[in-house]
């Protein structure tokens, strides 16, 4: 009986740190995907909107639509601030939207620098790089890790 | 030599007087008058007035009708059978100028004129020999032209035709006969193609009538002229009175002239074939010299787009003349009519169906709906337009034609790839 005791105090004492290391890896984990997502909303959003960043010009010569490389980068730039200003956690977003890897391809097809995916019609393609701090895991030593996200949006009927 | 001459001319002039007439109170000249009409381009009218009788020379001085009159100068020529003569000048009444000047080789004596008498005491220049005859003869001569000779059916030619005449009348100083009292009365003309016209009252001698041969062929154009006058005669009696014989004469000339008219040539005008081609804006219109139009061009879903018509030419209209291509045409944008459906476009903002617009006015469309997707494909929206062209043939003819066409659009719109 008391030998019994005896494991369950090892148990509890080689367990529990186990436990809530999973525990804070699992909360963590939640954390850093949530993020994910947040960060790839807001920079799909921001891509999307600068797809509509026509060049005019080329458009009247041509009767096709292809993007303003500057137009819709500074589109990209002005919507990535927008859209990261409102997210938890994030400290700069001017910081990041300028330090943003934004890339305008009119010459189709093509393969987008970030992610790699084929692109068949005019394209912008944008690449954020953001900490992200952990809220638990910071016990173990792990207090942040870099978030890279990537997205790209098109002109296509 | 110069006696000799002398010798000679008094002779003559001796000879001359042996058949001195006698003095009349009242004329017996009778006048004659032939007038030949011609058919071939020519006629005459003779006139001729006879007094075998007696006929006297013209007296100096006005207040008579003759177109002449004379002046009787003494000469003394120191001949015995002629101890002076009488020098006759005779002038034109109307010019003054003498018509009976010697030629400048004439021989001595030269008295100034190539008429003269002998006269003696008892010799008066009235009493001087008769001449029994004296002449007029008006030639009439008509040209009929048609212009151009070979004209095309159904349109205008012109028949000319014109009357020259030449005149030879005797003038003297016994009798003279004249014709110079005439005019065209009338005109008949004969298109040659049943048709006729005739120019009545004053008319002169020259004529232009335009004739319009409907029907190709040769035609032969007649042109009769009539025409009235009178021989005027006038006879002189021993004491310088005039008497004028007057006697009408009509006669006609006329002529032809060849017209051919050929078949109008058959023309016909194809019309162009033409397409619409848009140049798209996003915005408003803007100058970019000139650009080339499209009848594909993608849209921006949303966006409301200009787009300034043109007009693409496949191939020019088409001027044939008896079935065979004989030149292109020219053609342009009058105005445009956009034959779609109500577009996306806000409220006051979009081109209204329906309407015809100038050729420089932008349509406004927008599309608020992406393609549509027709079998698993992905399918333009196609925007109907009525083109209103002009086109001005070689031969200045300019036929308008509403031409439907039609150009396509991909709505296009932003989204994420993949």
């Amino acid at each position: 009986m008391i030998r019994s005791r005896g494991q369950s105090v090892l148990y509890a004492v080689l367990l529990m740190p186990t436990l809530i290391l999973v525990f804070a890896l699992a909360v963590d984990m939640a954390g850093l995907q949530m993020q994910r997502l947040r960060l790839r909303y807001a920079v799909d959003l921001a891509t999307v909107t600068a797809a509509t960043g026509v060049d005019a010009p080329y458009y009247s010569r041509t009767g096709l639509l292809q993007l303003d490389p500057d137009a819709a980068a500074a589109t990209a730039r002005e919507y990535l601030v927008r859209n990261l200003a409102g997210m938890p956690d994030i400290e700069a977003p001017a910081t990041i939207a300028a330090a943003a890897d934004i890339t305008i391809v009119n010459r189709t097809p093509a393969i987008d620098p970030y992610t790699g995916g084929r692109l068949d019609r005019p394209a912008i393609c944008a690449r954020i790089r953001t900490p992200h701090r952990f809220m638990l895991l910071g016990w173990i030593g792990l207090n942040e890790v870099q978030l890279t996200i990537a997205a790209d949006a098109e002109i296509r009927p | 030599m110069k006696g000799a001459a002398s010798v000679g001319l008094s002779v003559l002039l001796l000879a001359t007087a042996a058949t001195d007439g006698h003095g009349l109170g009242a004329t017996t000249a009778t006048v004659s008058i032939t007038a030949v009409s011609g058919y071939a381009g020519h006629a005459f009218v003779y006139a001729q007035v006879s007094d075998s009788t007696f006929a006297y020379p013209a007296p100096t001085g006005t207040g008579h009708q003759s177109p002449f009159f004379s002046e009787w100068v003494a000469q003394p020529v120191a001949i015995g059978s002629c101890p002076w003569i009488w020098a006759v000048y005779v002038f034109d009444r109307a010019t003054k100028v003498q018509i009976n000047a010697p030629p400048p080789t004439a021989p001595q004596p030269n008295f100034g004129t190539t008429t003269s008498v002998c006269a003696g005491p008892s010799t008066t220049p009235v009493d001087q020999p008769s001449q029994a005859d004296a002449s007029a003869r008006l030639d009439l001569d008509l040209q009929v032209t048609v212009s151009p000779a070979a004209s095309t059916a159904g349109s205008t030619s012109l028949v000319s035709a014109a009357i020259s005449s030449a005149l030879t009348q005797d003038l003297n100083l016994y009798l003279n006969m004249a014709i110079e009292d005439w005019s065209v009365t009338n005109w008949a003309i004969d298109f040659g193609d049943g048709q006729t016209r005739t120019l009545s009252g004053p008319v002169g001698t020259s004529i232009q009538v335009g004739h319009i041969y409907q029907t190709a062929g040769r035609y032969e154009a007649r042109a009769v002229a009539s025409i009235s006058g009178r021989a005027q005669a006038a006879v002189y009696d021993r004491y310088g009175t005039v008497h004028l014989l007057h006697r009408a004469f009509s006669v006609q000339v006329g002529n032809r002239a060849l017209a051919t008219a050929v078949a109008r040539p058959l023309r016909s005008y194809l019309p162009p074939h033409v397409n619409v081609g848009v140049v798209p804006y996003l915005g408003p219109e803007t100058g970019t010299g000139s650009p080339t139009p499209f009848r594909h061009i993608d849209v921006l879903r949303g966006a409301l787009t200009t787009l300034s018509v043109h007009l693409l030419i496949a191939r020019e209209g088409l001027l044939l003349v008896d079935g065979r291509p004989t030149g292109f045409g020219r053609s342009r944008l009058t105005a445009w009519r956009f034959d779609g459906s109500l577009s996306d476009a806000p409220p006051g903002s979009g081109t209204i169906p329906g309407t015809p617009r100038g050729a420089g006015e932008p349509m406004r469309l927008q599309w608020n709906s992406p393609d549509p997707i027709v079998r698993g494909q992905l399918q333009d929206y196609g925007v109907p337009v009525a083109l209103y062209v002009e086109t001005r043939f070689p031969d200045g003819h300019v036929a308008s034609y509403v031409i439907l066409s039609s150009f396509s659009v991909s709505v296009n719109f932003a989204a994420q790839s993949g």
